[in-house]
């Protein structure tokens, strides 16, 4: 199996998330598409909330709408993320690409080279379900990092990044943001005191020894996935066809009214034709 | 509420006299997990298959569902707004999602039947 593997240069927040769904309605999510593993950075550090996340839900008043802190809203669930220094990784495929089926196969398959990757690293590394199966998870958090979830990946007892999927039909779409080092300063201006991640619960990779840059890690990661999936890469960049969808998508996302109103709307992208 | 049919997604529709109630079957909602929000599709919005009607948002993941029969919307289930959880509670029953008016019989009956979708689902391809 075939994977494109897209070492996206750093962007601005609406772009990002304007290629991450480019690349969801494009044929990367149909069973007769490539799939697209694609890392990027994020261009100036952006705050984004999730699809159906009230704007206010949160955060100190102000930040979603009237600071100069630049806010997009994901197509993935779950809560906001400052989106600092970290990578950010992204998936497009079809369940057909896949070994597994359903939700929960497919996004512990999924989550597995990030997994992996830690692993390599040398680090006590596992799914938080793991390390506590009796353990409740999934209570709804407003800080994405600051809730801990049965697939949560933890480093020494510690939430490190977090990791949304979005379907449609059998179409599937994931990305996840690895925080190379947390600003626990900014961390705490954006966010309620109630709802901020803290030290005690959440890692980065600084905290953990490992100090290399984005596009080392992203190497790093793109390696493990391909060795954990038993995939080829092929390196790969964006075609008028992936451009033209983007063209449409970012319209979305620097419209205000998704940004701040988008919570209540159903329909957030075009419909993927999903046999 | 009458006989069920459903789709391959797993949503549902049964006739309440003349109209249809669509909801989510127990094995979709149990492959997406703890539900966290629903956003249902608005009243008075005329729906299609073919094109996301509703959104399931659960612990890790959002998933798009479609409308099993066309019709127009007259009714949402609002106690999903405060208590997204009665659809892991109860998703055949009291977590119903919407009510379509206007919704062809016959296109209803091209859906499967309960011992079909139980077939489809064991085979693992939902």
């Amino acid at each position: 199996m075939k994977w494109r593997l897209w070492l996206a240069p750093p962007c601005r927040g609406d772009e990002a998330m304007a290629w991450d769904e480019a690349l969801f309605l494009s044929e990367a999510s149909r069973p007769e598409g490539t799939p697209v593993l694609r890392f990027y950075t994020w261009q100036p550090s952006t705050l984004s909330l999730g699809r159906f996340q009230h704007p206010e839900a949160g955060l100190n008043p102000g930040i979603s709408q009237g600071s100069p802190l630049p806010v997009v809203r994901r197509t993935t669930g779950g809560g906001a993320i400052w989106h600092d220094q970290e990578l950010t990784y992204s998936l497009t495929c079809h369940q057909e690409h896949l070994e597994v089926s359903g939700v929960k196969a497919s996004f512990e398959l999924l989550c597995g080279f990030i997994l992996k990757t830690w692993q390599a690293f040398g680090w006590e590394a596992g799914f938080a379900r793991d390390s506590d199966p009796q353990g409740r998870w999934g209570a709804v958090t407003a800080a994405c990092f600051a809730g801990t979830e049965e697939y949560d990946i933890l480093v020494q007892g510690k939430k490190l990044g977090g990791n949304a999927q979005r379907r449609q039909g059998k179409a599937i779409f994931q990305h996840g943001s690895l925080p190379l080092r947390l600003n626990w300063d900014i961390l705490r201006q954006i966010f309620r005191p109630e709802d901020c991640p803290s030290p005690e619960h959440v890692t980065d990779l600084a905290s953990q020894g490992w100090l290399g840059t984005p596009q080392e890690l992203a190497e790093q990661l793109a390696e493990q996935f391909c060795r954990h999936l038993d995939v080829v890469p092929e390196l790969w960049e964006p075609g008028p066809a992936e451009y033209q969808l983007f063209q449409k998508s970012l319209e979305k996302y620097q419209d205000p009214e998704w940004t701040l109103r988008g919570y209540g709307a159903v329909r957030d992208f075009n419909h993927i034709a999903s046999p | 509420m009458t006989e069920k049919r459903y789709t391959k997604n797993g949503e549902w529709a049964a006739w309440d006299r003349d109209r249809l109630v669509v909801g989510l079957s127990r094995p979709a909602v149990d492959a997406l997990g703890e539900v966290t929000f629903v956003a249902p599709p608005s009243t008075g919005q005329k729906l299609l298959p073919g094109a996301p009607s509703f959104t399931v948002e659960a612990v890790k993941a959002a998933a798009d569902f479609e409308t099993p029969v066309a019709g127009t919307v007259v009714l949402v289930n609002e106690l999903l707004k405060a208590t997204p959880e009665l659809l892991n509670k109860d998703p055949e029953n009291e977590g119903w999602i919407f009510v379509l008016v206007d919704a062809e019989r016959s296109a209803w009956e091209g859906l499967l039947d309960s011992q079909a979708y139980q077939a489809w689902t064991q085979t693992g391809a939902s």
